[in-house]
C-alpha cells in the first residue's frame, strides 16, 4: 500500500505536561526483567527500577520522580496484560538520574554499550535481540552468547538506518529526522564505531526531504542516503535489507546477523547519542495519535508510560467514541480493549477507528483472485496457507514455507473477501509450536 | 474499572476496500466497449442474447443458493457477468433457449457443482459453452454478418475467421483487411469479433489489478510466435501471424476467459507457462485439430493443468539460502 503523504501535517511534536501516574511493563515478549524497587519505595526519574537478571535484555528506568504504589498486571501495548510498575508522581520533575557522573564519559566501546543496555532505550521494531546485543561487533559481544546465536560471531559489513516509516498513515521516524537531527548526526560515528560496518545506508522515503545541514553532515560521515519507494511492507526489516543490500535473510530463525547486516532506526540512533554522550536516560516517549479518518495527527512527547486516558484529556483534537483503538500502528499492530494502555517507546502510533472506518473479518472461503499472492513480500502463496491453517492441515502450511511469514498483514489488506489471513498463520504458527513441543 | 466498549481483533487493522463487487463492476466495465461493438456490428438481436443470458445466470444463481442453503448474494456481480460473458460467447442466430440453457448449465456444473466460486476447475463460462457447442453443434457454428452498410458485402465473406483459418480456406483468410479483422467487421459471435474493443476492457482490467499481465501477454505473444514460426516454414499452408492473433477468440480468450479466478496459476512464472500453453494449444488445434476455433479448449486443459503450474513457484525468500 502507497503511504498517503504527510499531506501538510505538522510533524512538529507536543510536550504534554507530567502524568499523575505512569506504568511500566516489566513483561515484554522479548522476556522480563525483575523490579529492584517494591512498592512504597520513592524513586527519583531516570532511576533503575527493574532489570534483567542474566544481563541481556535492556534495563527499565522510572520516567517521573514519585512513589512506586503497586506491581500488578496492566493492560498492554500488545494486547494482553502485562506485569507492570505503577509509579505515582509527586509533582516534581527535572533533576534526572544520569546514566553516569559528570565528566566521566565512558570512552571504550564495551563500556558504551553496557551503557546502552542499562539506559533502557527500546526499539519500535520487534527484534530477538536487544539492541546492545545487536548492533555489537562480535569482537565486543560477549562471548557467553556464542553459543546460543551463532550469527553474533558475524562481522556486521552493513549498517542501516531505517528512516522509513514502517506503516502507511504513521510519520513518526519523519518526525524524528526533523525534530533530532543533531542526535541523529552524533550518534552515526559512534554507531559505526560500535558496528565496526564498512558501509553505512540510510534508507528514507521519497518524499523525504534533508535540511542542508543535515545532508552535510551525512556527507561527512560518508552515509549514503538509500532512497526507498515509500509503500508498505518496504521499511520492515527482512525487506528492506533485502531490497538495499540484495541479501536475503534466511526464514525462519534468521536474523538481520545473519547476512552481515544490522537495522537500526533514527529514532533509536538519537536515543543511542543522548545516553552516550550526554548521559540522559530515555525518560520520554514520541508518539503519534491519530484518527486517519478524520485527519487527526498529533505527535506527542509523553513521560513513557504515561496512560492513553491520561494523555488524551491534554490533546486537543483527541477523537471522540473510538470504536476499535490499535496501538503500534494499522498493520502490525494490536487493538486494545482498554484505554488505560500505556505510551511505551515501543508504540509508536496509537490509530483510532470510527464505527465506519472497521475492517472486519469475515468467514468466506478463498477465491482464489491471487491478490495475496501478488501482494507477498516474501513470495509465499498466502491463499494456500490460509486454506491450510483453516482446515488444520499444519505441517502441509509448513511445507509451503508458513514459518517464513513475516506476518506483514499485506494480504489481508488486499483480500476481497477479507479472510482473517494474519490470524489464520498466527493460528498455523503457535499450532505448530505446539506441536513441536509436545514431541 | 469501566471498560470502554472497542471492538477487538488481529492485525492488519486496515483493508484496501477491494471486494468480489468491485473486481465485478471492473469486469463490467471492461466489457462495455465489447457490447457496445456487439449492438453496433449486430444490432439489438445482439443484445437480446445477452440480456437472457445474463437473466438465466442469476436466476439460476438465486435458486441454487435458496435451494443449497447458502445466502442469495446476486449483488457481488460474479453471476452476472458469468452469463454476459458466455453470451458474448454465442452467435445471435442462437435461439434463445440455447443461450438460457448455455447460462444455466454454467452457472450450476460450471461454478456450483465443480466447487464454488473462484475454486472451479474449469472456467464456469467455458463449461457452459462446451455444453451447448457439443450438444447443438449446428445452430452454434453458424454466424451473422455484420450489417452491410459497414462496407462488407454480403456473402464475400463465407465463413467465421475462425474457420477460414484451417489450412484449406488459406486464401480466403488473406482477403480479409486486417483492419477489418481490428475493427470487428466480419463474422463472429457476439463479443468475440471486434480486437480493438476487447482490447480496449482488457488494457482496462490489467490497468484496475483485476487481472494481472501475465497471462493475456504470454498468451497473445506465444500465439503469434508459433504461427509467425509455421508461416515462415510454409507460407502456402499456414495463415499470417497477426492474422491468427486478432481472428477468432484470440484476444477475447487471453483477456476475457483465461485469466479466470481460480482456473488459472497465481505464480508469476506458472502464469506465463500457463499462457504460453494457452497460446501454442491454440495453435495447434486451429492448424492441425478438427476443431476451427481452437481457445475454448486450449484454455479448457490448460485449466486441467492449473494446479500443476502452481507448482512452478518463484522460491520464497528466505527460504534455502546459502551463508558465505
Amino acid at each position: 500500500m502507497q503511504n498517503p503523504g504527510t499531506g501538510g501535517i505538522s510533524l512538529e511534536p507536543k510536550t504534554l505536561p507530567l502524568p499523575p501516574k505512569v506504568v511500566l511493563p516489566l513483561e515484554l515478549p522479548m522476556g522480563s526483567v525483575q523490579a529492584v524497587v517494591r512498592p512504597g519505595d520513592s524513586v527519583r526519574e531516570g532511576q533503575l527500577i527493574a532489570r534483567d537478571e542474566k544481563g541481556i535484555l535492556p534495563d527499565v528506568r522510572s520516567s517521573i520522580t514519585g512513589t512506586v504504589s503497586d506491581i500488578r498486571p496492566w493492560p498492554g501495548s500488545y494486547g494482553r496484560d502485562a506485569l507492570s510498575m505503577v509509579i505515582e508522581s509527586n509533582g516534581e520533575s527535572g533533576d534526572t538520574v544520569r546514566l553516569y557522573e559528570e565528566g566521566r564519559m565512558p570512552q571504550n566501546a564495551q563500556d558504551q554499550l553496557r551503557l546502552i543496555a542499562e539506559s533502557g532505550i527500546r526499539e519500535i521494531d520487534d527484534f530477538p535481540w536487544p539492541l546492545s546485543v545487536r548492533i555489537a561487533q562480535p569482537a565486543l559481544t560477549p562471548p557467553i552468547l556464542f553459543p546460543f546465536v551463532p550469527d553474533l560471531r558475524r562481522p556486521i559489513e552493513v549498517l542501516i538506518l531505517n528512516g522509513m516509516d514502517r506503516q502507511p498513515g504513521v510519520w513518526i521516524r519523519s518526525c524524528a529526522i526533523r525534530t533530532m537531527e543533531e542526535d541523529i548526526l552524533t550518534g552515526i560515528p559512534l554507531l559505526k564505531a560500535l558496528t565496526g560496518a564498512e558501509k553505512t545506508l540510510l534508507a528514507l522515503p521519497k518524499r523525504e526531504t534533508l535540511s542542508e545541514a543535515f545532508e552535510r553532515g551525512l556527507r561527512m560521515e560518508g552515509v549514503e542516503v538509500a532512497v526507498v519507494k515509500d509503500k508498505y511492507p518496504n521499511a520492515l526489516e527482512p525487506v528492506l535489507i533485502k531490497s538495499l543490500t540484495g541479501r536475503e535473510i534466511p526464514q525462519p530463525g534468521g536474523d538481520a546477523r545473519t547476512v552481515g547486516t544490522v537495522m537500526v532506526d533514527v529514532l533509536t540512533v538519537a536515543g543511542i547519542a543522548r545516553a552516550v554522550y550526554q548521559g540522559v536516560p530515555p525518560v520520554d516517549a514520541l508518539v503519534q495519535v491519530s484518527a486517519p479518518s478524520q485527519w487527526i495527527h498529533n505527535f506527542v512527547r509523553v513521560r513513557e508510560g504515561t496512560l492513553l486516558k491520561d494523555a488524551l484529556e491534554h490533546i486537543s483534537a483527541a477523537p471522540k467514541d473510538p470504536a476499535r483503538v490499535v496501538t503500534r500502528g494499522p498493520f502490525l499492530g494490536y487493538s486494545v480493549y482498554d484505554l488505560n494502555i500505556p505510551m511505551l517507546q515501543q508504540t509508536e502510533a496509537i490509530v483510532f477507528q470510527g464505527e465506519k472506518d472497521l475492517s472486519l473479518y469475515e468467514n468466506e472461503p478463498c477465491i482464489n483472485c491471487g491478490f495475496c499472492v501478488r501482494a507477498c513480500p516474501m513470495r509465499l502463496f498466502p491463499n494456500e496457507l490460509s486454506r491450510a491453517c483453516e482446515y488444520g492441515h499444519f505441517e502441509e502450511a509448513e511445507g509451503k514455507d508458513l514459518l517464513r511469514c513475516i506476518e506483514c498483514g499485506i494480504c489481508s489488506f488486499v483480500c476481497p473477501v477479507r479472510r482473517p489471513m494474519v490470524h489464520l498463520m498466527r493460528f498455523g504458527k503457535s499450532e505448530l509450536a505446539a506441536r513441536r513441543e509436545e514431541r | 474499572m469501566k471498560r470502554p466498549d472497542l471492538y477487538v481483533s488481529m492485525s492488519p487493522f486496515a483493508h484496501s476496500g477491494n471486494t468480489v463487487q468491485k473486481m465485478m463492476v471492473n469486469y463490467l466495465l471492461a466489457l462495455v466497449p465489447v457490447v457496445f461493438a456487439a449492438w453496433f456490428y449486430f444490432g439489438a438481436a445482439a443484445l437480446f442474447i445477452l440480456v437472457i443470458c445474463a437473466v438465466t445466470a442469476l436466476v439460476t444463481e438465486a435458486v441454487w443458493q435458496k435451494l443449497a442453503g447458502h445466502a442469495v448474494r446476486l449483488e457481488d456481480g460474479s453471476a452476472l457477468v458469468t452469463g454476459i460473458i458466455l453470451g458474448l460467447l454465442l452467435s445471435t442466430y442462437v435461439p434463445w433457449w440455447l443461450a438460457a440453457a448455455g447460462s444455466f448449465a454454467a452457472i450450476i456444473v460450471g461454478r456450483h457443482l465443480l466447487g464454488g466460486f473462484g475454486n472451479s476447475p474449469f472456467n464456469p463460462v467455458l463449461v457452459g459453452w462446451a455444453f451447448v457447442q457439443i450438444s447443438y453443434a449446428p445452430r452454434m457454428g453458424d454466424f451473422p454478418i455484420p450489417h452491410p452498410q459497414f462496407g462488407m458485402d454480403m456473402g464475400k465473406y463465407l465463413a467465421d475467421p475462425a474457420l477460414i483459418t484451417a489450412a484449406e480456406d488459406l486464401e480466403m483468410a488473406l482477403w480479409v483487411p486486417l483492419r477489418d479483422l481490428f475493427m470487428g467487421n466480419v463474422p463472429a459471435e457476439i463479443g468475440t469479433g471486434c480486437a480493438l474493443a476487447i482490447l480496449l476492457g482488457g488494457i482496462f482490467l490489467v490497468w484496475r489489478g483485476t487481472i494481472s499481465w501475465h497471462i493475456p501477454v504470454s498468451f497473445i505473444v506465444s500465439a503469434w510466435v508459433f504461427a509467425w514460426i509455421f508461416q515462415q516454414v510454409d507460407p502456402g499452408a499456414y495463415a499470417p501471424a497477426t492474422f491468427h492473433i486478432l481472428s477468432g477468440w484470440l484476444m477475447f480468450g487471453a483477456f476475457f476467459l483465461a485469466p479466470e479466478k481460480g482456473t488459472a496459476p497465481l505464480s508469476g512464472p506458472g502464469m506465463i507457462l500457463y499462457g504460453i500453453g494457452c497460446g501454442v494449444l491454440t495453435m495447434i488445434i486451429r492448424s492441425w485439430g478438427a476443431y476451427a476455433e481452437g481457445v475454448p479448449f486450449a484454455i479448457l486443459l490448460m485449466n486441467a493443468l492449473a494446479p500443476l503450474l502452481d507448482r512452478v513457484r518463484p522460491r520464497a525468500v528466505g527460504r534455502n539460502v546459502e551463508i558465505a
